[in-house]
Protein backbone atom coordinates (compact mmCIF):
# COMPACT_ATOMS: atom_id res chain seq x y z
CA UNK A 1 0.00 0.00 0.00
CA UNK A 2 1.57 3.22 -0.92
CA UNK A 3 0.55 6.43 0.18
CA UNK A 4 -1.10 7.53 -3.22
CA UNK A 5 -3.22 4.48 -2.79
CA UNK A 6 -3.85 4.75 0.50
CA UNK A 7 -7.77 4.61 0.95
CA UNK A 8 -9.28 5.04 4.78
CA UNK A 9 -11.85 2.35 4.71
CA UNK A 10 -12.41 0.18 7.08
CA UNK A 11 -9.28 -2.25 6.44
CA UNK A 12 -7.50 0.87 6.73
CA UNK A 13 -9.23 1.15 10.29
CA UNK A 14 -8.29 -2.10 11.47
CA UNK A 15 -5.15 -1.97 10.59
CA UNK A 16 -4.78 1.28 12.58
CA UNK A 17 -6.71 -0.45 15.53
CA UNK A 18 -3.96 -3.24 15.36
CA UNK A 19 -0.37 -0.79 14.95
CA UNK A 20 -0.09 -2.17 11.35
CA UNK A 21 0.26 0.76 9.60
CA UNK A 22 3.31 2.78 8.75
CA UNK A 23 3.25 6.13 10.49
CA UNK A 24 2.14 8.43 7.28
CA UNK A 25 -0.97 6.32 7.56
CA UNK A 26 -1.30 6.25 10.96
CA UNK A 27 -1.41 10.01 10.69
CA UNK A 28 -4.14 10.26 7.85
CA UNK A 29 -6.38 7.86 9.55
CA UNK A 30 -5.81 10.04 13.00
CA UNK A 31 -6.47 13.29 10.77
CA UNK A 32 -9.91 11.41 9.45
CA UNK A 33 -10.73 10.17 12.92
CA UNK A 34 -10.57 13.44 14.12
CA UNK A 35 -13.27 14.84 11.40
CA UNK A 36 -15.37 11.76 12.11
CA UNK A 37 -15.81 11.50 15.84
CA UNK A 38 -18.42 8.14 15.44
CA UNK A 39 -16.28 6.19 13.56
CA UNK A 40 -13.37 7.09 16.18
CA UNK A 41 -15.74 6.14 18.71
CA UNK A 42 -15.60 2.62 17.03
CA UNK A 43 -12.05 2.55 16.34
CA UNK A 44 -11.56 3.36 20.50
CA UNK A 45 -14.06 0.77 21.18
CA UNK A 46 -11.27 -2.01 18.99
CA UNK A 47 -8.90 -0.38 20.80
CA UNK A 48 -10.17 -1.73 24.31
CA UNK A 49 -11.11 -4.60 23.10
CA UNK A 50 -7.19 -5.44 21.89
CA UNK A 51 -6.06 -4.36 25.16
CA UNK A 52 -8.95 -6.37 27.59
CA UNK A 53 -7.89 -9.59 25.01
CA UNK A 54 -3.74 -9.10 26.13
CA UNK A 55 -4.94 -8.79 29.57
CA UNK A 56 -7.05 -11.86 29.15
CA UNK A 57 -5.09 -13.55 27.15
CA UNK A 58 -1.02 -12.73 26.69
CA UNK A 59 -0.26 -13.84 30.17
CA UNK A 60 -0.53 -17.42 29.49
CA UNK A 61 2.77 -17.59 27.18
CA UNK A 62 5.13 -16.09 30.02
CA UNK A 63 3.97 -19.35 31.98
CA UNK A 64 6.96 -21.71 32.56
CA UNK A 65 6.46 -24.30 29.59
CA UNK A 66 5.27 -28.16 31.36
CA UNK A 67 8.09 -30.78 30.46
CA UNK A 68 5.42 -32.76 28.30
CA UNK A 69 6.01 -30.12 25.57
CA UNK A 70 9.33 -29.96 25.22
CA UNK A 71 9.89 -30.62 21.86
CA UNK A 72 12.89 -32.25 22.40
CA UNK A 73 11.63 -34.91 24.93
CA UNK A 74 8.48 -35.90 22.38
CA UNK A 75 11.04 -36.25 19.38
CA UNK A 76 12.95 -38.87 21.77
CA UNK A 77 9.63 -40.85 23.06
CA UNK A 78 8.88 -40.89 19.19
CA UNK A 79 12.14 -42.23 18.45
CA UNK A 80 11.32 -44.96 21.24
CA UNK A 81 8.13 -45.60 20.32
CA UNK A 82 9.37 -46.59 16.91
CA UNK A 83 12.58 -48.47 18.37
CA UNK A 84 10.36 -50.22 20.56
CA UNK A 85 7.88 -51.45 17.50
CA UNK A 86 10.78 -52.66 15.73
CA UNK A 87 12.46 -54.24 18.00
CA UNK A 88 8.88 -56.35 18.90
CA UNK A 89 8.87 -57.08 15.59
CA UNK A 90 12.14 -58.89 15.88
CA UNK A 91 11.35 -60.33 18.78
CA UNK A 92 8.22 -61.67 17.16
CA UNK A 93 10.16 -62.93 14.28
CA UNK A 94 12.76 -64.49 16.94
CA UNK A 95 9.71 -66.26 18.13
CA UNK A 96 8.44 -67.42 15.42
CA UNK A 97 12.10 -69.17 14.89
CA UNK A 98 12.09 -70.52 17.72
CA UNK A 99 8.36 -72.40 17.68
CA UNK A 100 10.18 -73.77 14.27
CA UNK A 101 12.49 -75.81 16.39
CA UNK A 102 15.30 -73.90 16.96
CA UNK A 103 14.59 -73.69 20.52
CA UNK A 104 17.55 -73.38 22.82
CA UNK A 105 19.94 -71.59 20.95
CA UNK A 106 17.22 -68.86 20.75
CA UNK A 107 17.84 -68.00 24.40
CA UNK A 108 20.02 -65.14 23.45
CA UNK A 109 18.23 -63.83 20.99
CA UNK A 110 16.30 -63.48 23.79
CA UNK A 111 17.89 -61.36 25.63
CA UNK A 112 16.87 -57.21 25.00
CA UNK A 113 19.44 -55.70 23.37
CA UNK A 114 20.10 -52.42 25.47
CA UNK A 115 20.80 -49.35 23.12
CA UNK A 116 24.50 -48.13 23.03
CA UNK A 117 22.91 -45.06 23.91
CA UNK A 118 21.52 -45.82 27.05
CA UNK A 119 24.66 -47.82 28.28
CA UNK A 120 26.54 -44.63 27.90
CA UNK A 121 24.08 -42.68 29.53
CA UNK A 122 24.09 -45.37 32.02
CA UNK A 123 28.29 -45.47 32.27
CA UNK A 124 27.89 -41.66 32.50
CA UNK A 125 25.33 -41.30 35.55
CA UNK A 126 27.39 -43.95 36.92
CA UNK A 127 30.45 -42.50 37.06
CA UNK A 128 28.76 -39.03 37.91
CA UNK A 129 27.42 -40.33 40.99
CA UNK A 130 30.84 -42.01 41.85
CA UNK A 131 32.86 -38.85 41.79
CA UNK A 132 31.12 -35.73 42.13
CA UNK A 133 30.93 -36.56 46.46
CA UNK A 134 34.76 -36.27 46.27
CA UNK A 135 36.32 -33.25 48.01
CA UNK A 136 39.82 -33.56 47.16
CA UNK A 137 39.53 -36.01 44.59
CA UNK A 138 36.96 -35.31 42.38
CA UNK A 139 39.28 -35.11 39.47
CA UNK A 140 42.10 -37.24 38.76
CA UNK A 141 43.96 -34.37 36.55
CA UNK A 142 42.76 -30.94 37.62
CA UNK A 143 42.26 -28.31 35.00
CA UNK A 144 45.53 -26.27 34.87
CA UNK A 145 47.56 -29.71 34.37
CA UNK A 146 49.99 -29.20 31.07
CA UNK A 147 48.65 -31.68 28.19
CA UNK A 148 45.29 -32.84 30.20
CA UNK A 149 43.50 -32.86 26.99
CA UNK A 150 46.13 -33.76 24.76
CA UNK A 151 46.30 -36.54 26.98
CA UNK A 152 42.69 -37.46 27.43
CA UNK A 153 42.12 -37.15 23.95
CA UNK A 154 45.19 -39.38 22.63
CA UNK A 155 43.41 -42.03 25.15
CA UNK A 156 39.67 -42.17 24.03
CA UNK A 157 41.35 -42.02 19.93
CA UNK A 158 39.07 -38.82 19.65
CA UNK A 159 39.77 -35.31 19.65
CA UNK A 160 38.59 -32.98 22.16
CA UNK A 161 38.92 -29.80 24.30
CA UNK A 162 36.97 -28.80 27.80
CA UNK A 163 34.42 -26.94 26.32
CA UNK A 164 34.00 -23.63 28.14
CA UNK A 165 30.77 -22.86 30.52
CA UNK A 166 31.90 -19.94 32.14
CA UNK A 167 29.22 -17.99 30.21
CA UNK A 168 26.89 -20.53 32.57
CA UNK A 169 28.66 -19.74 35.48
CA UNK A 170 30.66 -23.08 35.23
CA UNK A 171 34.41 -23.44 35.65
CA UNK A 172 36.39 -26.92 34.36
CA UNK A 173 37.93 -28.25 37.55
CA UNK A 174 39.41 -31.39 35.59
CA UNK A 175 39.18 -34.72 34.09
CA UNK A 176 40.22 -38.27 34.54
CA UNK A 177 40.25 -41.57 32.52
CA UNK A 178 37.48 -44.08 33.09
CA UNK A 179 38.02 -47.70 31.20
CA UNK A 180 34.71 -47.89 29.88
CA UNK A 181 32.71 -50.43 28.94
CA UNK A 182 34.55 -53.90 29.22
CA UNK A 183 32.30 -55.75 26.50
CA UNK A 184 34.29 -54.00 24.10
CA UNK A 185 30.59 -53.09 22.05
CA UNK A 186 31.16 -49.72 22.81
CA UNK A 187 33.70 -47.01 22.51
CA UNK A 188 36.72 -47.39 25.35
CA UNK A 189 37.89 -45.99 27.20
CA UNK A 190 36.19 -42.71 28.53
CA UNK A 191 37.21 -39.21 29.92
CA UNK A 192 35.36 -37.46 32.08
CA UNK A 193 35.56 -34.02 32.75
CA UNK A 194 34.11 -32.30 35.77
CA UNK A 195 32.87 -28.87 36.17
CA UNK A 196 31.41 -26.71 39.40
CA UNK A 197 29.74 -23.40 39.71
CA UNK A 198 29.75 -21.02 42.62
CA UNK A 199 26.77 -22.63 44.48
CA UNK A 200 29.22 -25.77 44.18
CA UNK A 201 27.54 -27.08 41.86
CA UNK A 202 28.58 -30.21 39.49
CA UNK A 203 28.03 -30.83 36.31
CA UNK A 204 30.37 -34.01 34.27
CA UNK A 205 30.93 -34.53 30.82
CA UNK A 206 31.15 -38.00 30.10
CA UNK A 207 32.99 -38.39 26.19
CA UNK A 208 34.46 -41.28 24.03
CA UNK A 209 35.28 -41.88 20.16
CA UNK A 210 32.12 -42.39 17.81
CA UNK A 211 29.68 -44.88 17.68
CA UNK A 212 30.62 -47.50 14.88
CA UNK A 213 27.40 -46.16 12.97
CA UNK A 214 28.63 -42.44 13.51
CA UNK A 215 25.57 -41.11 13.50
CA UNK A 216 23.94 -37.88 14.98
CA UNK A 217 21.64 -38.78 18.00
CA UNK A 218 20.69 -37.11 20.52
CA UNK A 219 18.66 -38.00 24.22
CA UNK A 220 17.18 -37.01 26.84
CA UNK A 221 17.25 -38.63 30.57
CA UNK A 222 16.64 -38.47 33.70
CA UNK A 223 18.26 -41.43 35.86
CA UNK A 224 18.45 -41.61 39.34
CA UNK A 225 17.72 -37.98 40.20
CA UNK A 226 19.90 -36.72 37.48
CA UNK A 227 19.50 -35.36 34.33
CA UNK A 228 21.51 -36.74 31.52
CA UNK A 229 21.70 -35.02 27.82
CA UNK A 230 23.10 -37.34 25.57
CA UNK A 231 24.60 -36.74 21.84
CA UNK A 232 26.49 -38.61 19.38
CA UNK A 233 28.34 -37.69 16.24
CA UNK A 234 30.73 -39.07 14.00
CA UNK A 235 33.48 -37.98 15.98
CA UNK A 236 32.50 -38.30 19.65
CA UNK A 237 29.79 -39.21 21.79
CA UNK A 238 29.35 -37.13 24.70
CA UNK A 239 26.52 -37.30 27.91
CA UNK A 240 26.34 -33.94 30.34
CA UNK A 241 25.34 -35.32 34.06
CA UNK A 242 23.87 -32.92 36.54
CA UNK A 243 21.18 -31.85 38.76
CA UNK A 244 19.70 -29.45 36.87
CA UNK A 245 16.38 -28.44 35.47
CA UNK A 246 16.40 -29.69 31.96
CA UNK A 247 16.34 -26.21 30.66
CA UNK A 248 19.12 -25.75 32.14
CA UNK A 249 20.92 -28.90 31.14
CA UNK A 250 19.81 -28.20 27.43
CA UNK A 251 21.21 -24.46 27.50
CA UNK A 252 24.61 -26.32 28.60
CA UNK A 253 24.21 -29.34 26.29
CA UNK A 254 24.36 -26.17 23.21
CA UNK A 255 27.32 -24.79 24.19
CA UNK A 256 29.23 -28.29 24.81
CA UNK A 257 28.28 -29.78 21.82
CA UNK A 258 29.15 -26.56 19.94
CA UNK A 259 32.41 -26.47 21.26
CA UNK A 260 33.10 -29.93 21.09
CA UNK A 261 31.98 -30.62 17.24
CA UNK A 262 34.26 -27.20 16.76
CA UNK A 263 37.29 -28.45 17.89
CA UNK A 264 36.96 -31.92 16.55
CA UNK A 265 36.67 -30.23 13.12
CA UNK A 266 38.86 -27.87 12.92
CA UNK A 267 42.46 -29.21 13.46
CA UNK A 268 43.40 -32.46 15.72
CA UNK A 269 46.43 -34.33 14.90
CA UNK A 270 47.18 -37.28 16.92
CA UNK A 271 50.69 -37.32 15.97
CA UNK A 272 50.97 -33.77 17.80
CA UNK B 1 16.66 -32.27 13.73
CA UNK B 2 18.47 -30.30 16.87
CA UNK B 3 17.92 -27.03 15.30
CA UNK B 4 14.24 -27.91 14.21
CA UNK B 5 13.35 -29.31 17.55
CA UNK B 6 14.96 -25.59 19.08
CA UNK B 7 12.85 -23.69 16.54
CA UNK B 8 10.05 -25.12 17.46
CA UNK B 9 10.59 -25.15 21.12
CA UNK B 10 10.52 -20.93 20.44
CA UNK B 11 7.02 -21.16 18.94
CA UNK B 12 5.40 -23.31 21.78
CA UNK B 13 4.88 -20.30 24.64
CA UNK B 14 3.03 -18.72 21.97
CA UNK B 15 1.37 -21.98 20.76
CA UNK B 16 0.13 -22.14 24.21
CA UNK B 17 -1.36 -18.81 24.52
CA UNK B 18 -3.02 -19.19 21.65
CA UNK B 19 -4.50 -22.64 22.28
CA UNK B 20 -5.37 -21.22 26.11
CA UNK B 21 -7.40 -18.21 24.31
CA UNK B 22 -9.54 -20.79 21.87
CA UNK B 23 -10.12 -23.39 24.44
CA UNK B 24 -10.41 -21.09 27.73
CA UNK B 25 -8.82 -24.60 29.28
CA UNK B 26 -5.27 -24.85 30.25
CA UNK B 27 -4.92 -28.26 30.61
CA UNK B 28 -6.99 -28.89 26.82
CA UNK B 29 -4.91 -26.16 26.01
CA UNK B 30 -1.96 -28.06 27.10
CA UNK B 31 -2.74 -31.32 25.03
CA UNK B 32 -3.20 -30.05 21.99
CA UNK B 33 0.06 -28.19 22.34
CA UNK B 34 1.47 -31.49 22.82
CA UNK B 35 -0.03 -33.34 20.11
CA UNK B 36 0.87 -30.06 17.46
CA UNK B 37 4.27 -30.81 18.74
CA UNK B 38 4.28 -34.48 18.20
CA UNK B 39 2.60 -34.15 14.51
CA UNK B 40 4.96 -31.49 13.52
CA UNK B 41 8.12 -33.93 14.20
CA UNK B 42 6.39 -36.81 12.94
CA UNK B 43 5.56 -34.62 9.99
CA UNK B 44 9.14 -32.77 9.62
CA UNK B 45 9.58 -34.03 6.20
CA UNK B 46 6.47 -31.97 5.27
CA UNK B 47 7.44 -29.31 5.69
CA UNK B 48 8.97 -26.97 3.06
CA UNK B 49 11.12 -24.58 4.57
CA UNK B 50 10.09 -22.04 2.36
CA UNK B 51 7.47 -20.74 5.25
CA UNK B 52 7.82 -19.97 8.16
CA UNK B 53 7.91 -23.04 10.79
CA UNK B 54 6.15 -21.15 12.84
CA UNK B 55 3.17 -20.27 10.66
CA UNK B 56 3.05 -24.06 9.85
CA UNK B 57 2.92 -24.95 13.63
CA UNK B 58 -0.18 -22.42 13.85
CA UNK B 59 -1.61 -24.14 10.89
CA UNK B 60 -1.07 -27.81 12.59
CA UNK B 61 -2.83 -26.29 15.90
CA UNK B 62 -5.88 -24.69 14.26
CA UNK B 63 -6.38 -27.88 12.18
CA UNK B 64 -6.24 -29.92 15.28
CA UNK B 65 -8.38 -27.49 16.95
CA UNK B 66 -11.10 -27.60 14.99
CA UNK B 67 -11.00 -31.12 14.26
CA UNK B 68 -11.59 -31.44 17.85
CA UNK B 69 -14.60 -28.87 17.74
CA UNK B 70 -16.19 -31.04 14.61
CA UNK B 71 -16.30 -34.42 16.29
CA UNK B 72 -17.45 -32.64 19.51
CA UNK B 73 -20.31 -31.14 17.52
CA UNK B 74 -20.92 -34.19 16.15
CA UNK B 75 -21.15 -36.13 19.27
CA UNK B 76 -23.43 -33.56 20.41
CA UNK B 77 -20.64 -32.45 23.51
CA UNK B 78 -20.93 -29.49 25.65
CA UNK B 79 -18.35 -28.78 27.82
CA UNK B 80 -19.16 -27.48 31.43
CA UNK B 81 -18.88 -23.47 31.92
CA UNK B 82 -17.66 -23.67 34.61
CA UNK B 83 -14.19 -25.21 33.02
CA UNK B 84 -13.72 -22.90 30.07
CA UNK B 85 -14.46 -19.45 32.44
CA UNK B 86 -11.20 -19.05 33.61
CA UNK B 87 -11.93 -15.76 35.75
CA UNK B 88 -8.54 -13.86 35.49
CA UNK B 89 -7.63 -12.46 38.73
CA UNK B 90 -7.38 -8.56 37.81
CA UNK B 91 -8.48 -5.67 39.15
CA UNK B 92 -12.20 -4.67 38.48
CA UNK B 93 -12.81 -3.00 35.12
CA UNK B 94 -11.55 0.86 35.58
CA UNK B 95 -13.81 3.25 33.27
CA UNK B 96 -13.02 3.42 29.89
CA UNK B 97 -12.10 -0.43 30.34
CA UNK B 98 -13.82 -3.00 29.39
CA UNK B 99 -14.68 -5.71 32.09
CA UNK B 100 -12.64 -9.08 31.82
CA UNK B 101 -15.02 -11.81 32.41
CA UNK B 102 -17.41 -9.54 30.15
CA UNK B 103 -14.64 -10.09 27.41
CA UNK B 104 -14.26 -13.40 28.07
CA UNK B 105 -18.03 -14.00 27.65
CA UNK B 106 -18.30 -11.82 24.94
CA UNK B 107 -15.15 -14.20 23.18
CA UNK B 108 -17.23 -17.65 23.53
CA UNK B 109 -19.76 -16.36 22.54
CA UNK B 110 -18.06 -15.57 19.26
CA UNK B 111 -18.79 -17.77 15.93
CA UNK B 112 -15.50 -20.01 15.68
CA UNK B 113 -14.15 -18.71 12.55
CA UNK B 114 -14.11 -14.91 14.23
CA UNK B 115 -12.49 -16.15 16.94
CA UNK B 116 -9.70 -17.82 15.55
CA UNK B 117 -9.04 -15.14 13.29
CA UNK B 118 -9.22 -11.90 15.95
CA UNK B 119 -7.29 -14.01 18.35
CA UNK B 120 -4.13 -14.85 15.62
CA UNK B 121 -3.91 -10.62 14.82
CA UNK B 122 -4.74 -9.22 18.25
CA UNK B 123 -3.17 -12.05 20.75
CA UNK B 124 -0.34 -13.42 18.47
CA UNK B 125 0.52 -9.95 16.60
CA UNK B 126 0.30 -11.76 13.30
CA UNK B 127 -0.10 -9.36 10.54
CA UNK B 128 -2.86 -9.79 8.32
CA UNK B 129 -1.47 -11.84 5.51
CA UNK B 130 0.37 -14.25 7.78
CA UNK B 131 -3.47 -14.53 9.87
CA UNK B 132 -4.70 -15.24 6.54
CA UNK B 133 -2.14 -17.88 5.34
CA UNK B 134 -2.38 -19.80 8.60
CA UNK B 135 -6.52 -19.79 8.58
CA UNK B 136 -5.90 -20.28 4.90
CA UNK B 137 -8.16 -17.62 3.51
CA UNK B 138 -7.75 -14.57 0.96
CA UNK B 139 -6.96 -11.40 3.09
CA UNK B 140 -10.55 -10.20 2.42
CA UNK B 141 -12.11 -13.25 3.63
CA UNK B 142 -9.82 -12.30 7.17
CA UNK B 143 -10.59 -8.77 7.16
CA UNK B 144 -14.82 -9.37 7.13
CA UNK B 145 -14.37 -11.93 9.71
CA UNK B 146 -12.14 -9.42 11.71
CA UNK B 147 -14.85 -6.78 11.32
CA UNK B 148 -17.45 -8.87 12.35
CA UNK B 149 -15.78 -9.86 15.00
CA UNK B 150 -15.01 -6.49 16.50
CA UNK B 151 -18.77 -5.78 15.78
CA UNK B 152 -20.31 -8.56 17.65
CA UNK B 153 -17.80 -8.00 21.02
CA UNK B 154 -18.66 -4.25 20.58
CA UNK B 155 -22.43 -5.14 20.77
CA UNK B 156 -21.43 -7.82 23.68
CA UNK B 157 -19.11 -5.56 25.90
CA UNK B 158 -20.57 -1.46 26.44
CA UNK B 159 -22.17 -1.07 22.92
CA UNK B 160 -23.73 1.88 25.22
CA UNK B 161 -21.40 2.95 26.89
CA UNK B 162 -19.97 5.92 25.40
CA UNK B 163 -16.56 5.48 24.73
CA UNK B 164 -13.49 8.37 25.63
CA UNK B 165 -11.87 8.82 22.50
CA UNK B 166 -8.30 8.82 23.50
CA UNK B 167 -5.73 10.84 21.19
CA UNK B 168 -3.81 8.17 19.71
CA UNK B 169 0.00 8.87 19.05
Amino acid sequence: MTSAQFKIDADALHAFADGQLSGEQRMAVERYLADHPETAAEVAHWRRQNEALGALFAPAAHEPVPARLSPHRIAHDIRIGRQQAIRNIAAAAVLVVLGSGIGWYGRDYMTPTVAASDRLIDAAVTAHSLYIKEKTHAVEVAADAPNLMTWLSNRIATPIDAPSLASEGFAFIGGRLLPGDPSGELPAPAAQLMYENASAQRLTLYITAALPDHKEAWQFETRDGVEAYYWANATVTCTIVGDLSEAEIRALGKKVFEQLTWRAESSWNPAG
Amino acid sequence: MQQFLDEIEGSVPALRRYARALTRNADHADDLVQDCIERAIRKQALWKPTGPLKAWLFRILLNLYRNELRSARRRGEHVAVETLLVEPSVAPAQPGRIALAEMARAIDALVAEQREALLLVVIEGMNYSEAAEVIGIPMGTLMSRLGRARAALRAATGAGEEPRLRTVK
